[in-house]
């Protein structure tokens, strides 16, 4: 009888062992409380060959990366493999407060990029920031439209126009306080049908026609191709927003996560960066 | 001349039973019965743990929250609702008629069981949305939408939680005896008067069950709603949505927003279960 | 056995199915007033019988015709439905409607046929009256014994003025104590209602009991006809002769002759001329002799035997024997002890011609 009781109760522990560990392995698929919505992609980088040690850092390193920076990260991941052939990058995209969660929770993870600066900060506050985060590129806000501009949006003012589908982020993500902030500084009192909790879906919506026009990046704008138009924003009431990076202290590659945060501030960092859209950074 | 007893072992679960216990359940059911319990609550013992009490008058007055609450609830009860009179005509077709094509009729209905929301959410507007197959023409014609207004979330709700009803309907109507329309044909009663006052009746504990599991599903349903109708507070924010866009900023907020979802399906969960379903 | 009202029999059915392992062929006819028991062992296809009448099952030749009218025929592509004929059935087990009181049972048919709620529960509670039932009007159907939900389904059969009543095993359901009752009070309800009824059951007692005139169905034949007494006295088959407590054997003879023979071959010596060709010979189990070997005197009618099976009963036990002509034997218990009987054995059996009663077949 006592042995049978015994057998039930390892075989539960190894139940819910092997459940954390699946938890843990993946932060990309199980993030967050909703299945869904979340824009998150994680991608292993390229092999960890290691055959030569001399050319550069090895070692394999995560980064959390918010989910604007998606393709350009992967991209800037690929350079880096190709010049440190020893190291391996893997990423996980998603709202930067759930990867700011995530970090301040003790996920494991070596670098993180915020897209913007309250995230950073609250991750700093917890202690797991080495050094000091350091802006890598900026990102200005677009309008936009579906290709061929059916509803003739023409700028912000057409945000107040109850009669046209308009879509924001919502308040919680950085693209959302921003695109608020823009229409604030432009006077317009928007009337959004729809308040996406990613940019990512907010951008869907508009390629898709649902919606006549919206607010996102200027690098989502370029991202989506054809099936979009973007509308600048006037620079006078545009915001600008600074991405900081850092890399972190539960790291276990420090040497190599910091071969990373410099190798995005690099030239070639930089110039793969920009090809997506995005802006140098500030004097930050 | 009969064999031996074991006077320790039957003989004293008789006596317990006849004082009017009951029999004490097998230790080999007891202990994966409990593991389960305990893998079921602790998730919301947590929750209660980090409930942030003090502040939860306030948050609990939030229009974010009595808005989200006051969607939820209309979705889900109208969905149900949608569910039932739909559904019920659904279920009788597949348990008592032969048609063509029935067994691919069946899989469809479930299909929304085993769709990912998010995908079902965007089905629903190849479907039903401004571009859609159906959506398109009508708003061309009507200027009407069901994205990003009430009736989509309740559309998405109907879509996610029908089937269960379905399914659920059709086992009992299986499960009928069919001599009872009999006897209700030998007495005078034409086909719908059975089906009314006989086969009906006989079926309500399925159809209990089954409005309460679509009930159930569409109060928590996220992905297909979010992907369909959209988010707006006061037209389609419902209540995990604003659970989880809260956790992007107050996690204390999105705790009790969680508590208050918790209780309210609580409230109709427990006292109908047992009411609806016991024998 | 033929006409009984002024236009004819109630119930005029040829009931032609086809079953699984035959085809019933059964011509029925119920006059007014007359309780009819269709008698018959299990499989004989009488359940399906009755659900045809009821129009349950369709035929698949013949007729049903109610008061003249036709129910069902095939022929014609005639066939009206269950809800339309002027026909009740009560099933075996009782079948009452379990999420409606005893009272909304019994007025389901009348509310069902239109009549207003009011009404239909005021004749309900007439009809539960005058079964004893007034006191359970409201009881659920899970609440009430045996014999008291098979009286509801009777007042619920009853209560819509059927031309022709159908009783399916009414008693089967029923243990043994009840069965005696109900099968008493039964018989007093039947007398009191008008139109037809047509009960089908497998136990003698009730067809004997509660009919007016017993029809025997064996492998979808009628095999005998007759009422309760004529079956009893002269009863025609082997499995009629069972359910009466007799044995019947089939002989040809030569009229006027007292020699018969059976259809295996053995001889019988009557103990009166014989009265026609085609004989049907009844002897009595009691009236038979066992021996364990062939007697010394080689009395007439003395054939070998195996036993088949020793059924003790009260005061006599029942042997079945196997042999040139198949018998039930009852002997004493203390014969039975002597002979020391065992399926298996073999041994003799005697009876005198006296007693053999031959009639025609």
């Amino acid at each position: 009888m006592a042995r049978r009781n015994s057998r039930a109760a390892v075989a539960a522990f190894g139940l819910l062992g092997l459940l954390a560990a699946c938890g843990g392995d993946d932060a990309s698929s199980d993030d967050a409380a909703a299945d869904d919505a979340a824009a998150a992609t994680g991608r292993a980088g390229a092999g960890a060959g290691a055959s030569d040690a001399g050319a550069g850092v090895d070692g394999s390193i995560r980064v959390l990366a918010a989910a604007s920076l998606t393709d350009a990260f992967d991209d800037v991941g690929a350079a880096f493999e190709a010049a440190n052939p020893g190291a391996g990058v893997e990423f996980a995209y998603g709202g930067s407060s759930d990867l700011r969660e995530q970090v301040v929770a003790g996920a494991p993870a070596d670098v993180f990029a915020s897209a913007n600066a309250s995230n950073m900060a609250a991750v700093v506050d917890a202690g797991a920031v080495a050094g000091e985060p350091e802006s890598f590129v900026t990102n200005a806000l677009e309008i936009v439209v579906p290709a061929g501009n059916a509803a003739g949006v023409e700028g912000l003012e057409d945000f107040a126009d109850e009669g046209l589908l308009i879509g924001l982020c919502a308040e919680q993500v950085p693209c959302g306080e921003f695109g608020r902030e823009v229409l604030a500084n432009a006077g317009v009192t928007p009337a959004p049908d729809t308040e996406e909790p990613d940019v990512r879906s907010l951008l869907d919506r508009v390629a898709s026609g649902e919606l006549d026009a919206g607010i996102v990046y200027v690098t989502d704008v370029l991202a989506a191709g054809d099936s979009v138009e973007g509308i600048a924003v006037p620079d006078d009431v545009n915001v600008v927003a600074e991405y900081p990076i850092a890399a972190l202290t539960g790291s276990g590659e420090p040497e190599t996560a910091q071969a990373f945060v410099d190798f995005v501030l690099s030239a070639e960092g930089q110039e793969i960066l920009g090809s997506y859209g995005f802006g140098p950074p500030g004097r930050e | 001349m009969s064999g031996r007893e074991r006077h320790t072992g039957s003989a004293a679960r008789a006596r317990r039973r006849r004082a009017g216990g009951g029999e004490r359940p097998p230790l080999a059911l007891v202990a994966p019965a409990v593991v389960a319990i305990a893998f079921v609550a602790l998730p919301f013992v947590a929750l209660l743990q980090r409930a942030p009490w003090g502040d939860l008058g306030g948050l609990l007055r939030d229009p974010v929250v009595t808005d989200a609450l006051r969607l939820s609830l209309i979705g889900a009860c109208a969905a149900t609702g949608i569910a039932v009179v739909l559904g019920v005509p659904l279920a009788w077709l597949l348990a008592r008629t032969e048609f063509p094509g029935r067994a691919v009729v069946r899989a469809l209905v479930t299909l929304p069981m085993v769709l990912p929301p998010v995908v079902g959410g965007a089905a629903l507007l190849y479907a039903f949305g401004r571009r859609g197959l159906v959506g398109g023409p009508a708003y061309d014609a009507t200027g009407l939408l069901l994205p990003f207004s009430t009736w989509g979330v309740i559309v998405a709700n109907t879509f996610v939680s029908m089937p269960f009803l379905v399914i659920t309907v059709e086992a009992g109507l299986r499960s009928v005896d069919r001599r009872y329309e009999d006897a209700a044909a030998t007495l005078g009663a034409g086909r719908w008067t059975t089906l009314r006052r006989v086969t009906l009746p006989l079926v309500t504990p399925s159809l209990a069950a089954g409005a309460l599991l679509a009930w159930a599903r569409a109060l928590g349903e996220f992905g297909a709603t979010v992907t369909f109708a959209g988010n707006l507070q006061g037209r389609t924010q419902t209540m995990p949505l604003a659970v989880f866009l809260a956790r992007e900023s107050d996690q204390g907020a999105a705790i009790a927003i969680s508590l208050v979802l918790i209780a309210v399906s609580l409230l109709v969960l427990v006292p109908l279960r047992d009411r609806w379903l016991g024998p | 056995m033929s006409g009984g009202g002024p236009g004819g029999p109630v119930l005029d059915a040829h009931l032609v199915l086809a079953l699984d392992r035959f085809t019933l062929d059964l011509p029925l006819r119920v006059n007014e007033g007359e309780v009819v028991a269709l008698l018959g062992p299990n499989g004989a296809g009488k359940t399906t019988a009755l659900r045809a009448v009821a129009g349950l099952h369709p035929l698949d030749g013949g007729h049903v015709t109610v008061d003249g009218t036709p129910l069902d025929r095939p022929d014609g592509d005639t066939f009206v439905p269950p809800a339309r004929r002027p026909v009740g059935l009560v099933f075996q087990d009782h079948l009452l409607f379990p999420h409606l009181s005893a009272l909304d049972n019994v007025a389901f048919g009348l509310r069902a046929r239109g009549a207003p709620k009011g009404e239909a529960r005021r004749a309900a509670a007439g009809w539960l009256e005058r079964l004893g039932l007034g006191g359970h009007a409201g009881a659920r159907p899970a609440t009430l014994s045996g014999g008291q939900a098979q009286r509801v389904a009777l007042a619920r059969a009853l209560a819509t003025g059927p031309r022709v009543l159908l009783l399916d095993e009414p008693l089967a359901a029923l243990d043994a104590r009840t069965r005696i009752d109900v099968r008493a009070e039964l018989r007093r309800h039947l007398a009191d209602v008008p139109g037809a009824r047509l009960l089908v059951t497998h136990d003698a007692l009730d067809a004997v009991t509660l009919a007016d005139r017993i029809v025997v169905v064996e492998d979808g034949r009628v095999s005998q006809e007759g009422t309760p007494a004529e079956v009893a006295r002269r009863p025609r088959t082997p499995y009629v002769a069972d359910l009466v407590g007799t044995n019947v054997i089939a002989a040809s003879a030569v009229p006027g002759g007292r020699d018969a023979t059976t259809a295996t071959g053995a001889r019988l010596a009557l103990g009166a001329p014989a009265p026609a060709a085609a004989l049907t010979v009844a002897v009595l189990p009691a009236d038979m002799a066992l021996h364990p070997t062939q007697p010394d005197a080689a009395p007439p009618n003395t054939w070998p035997a195996t036993v088949v099976a020793v059924e003790p009963e009260r005061a006599r036990v029942r042997v079945r024997l196997d042999g040139p002509v198949p018998l039930v034997a009852e002997v004493t218990p203390a014969a039975a002890a002597e002979l020391a009987l065992a399926p298996g054995d073999a041994l003799w059996v005697s009876v005198a011609p006296e007693r053999l009663d031959a009639y025609p077949a």
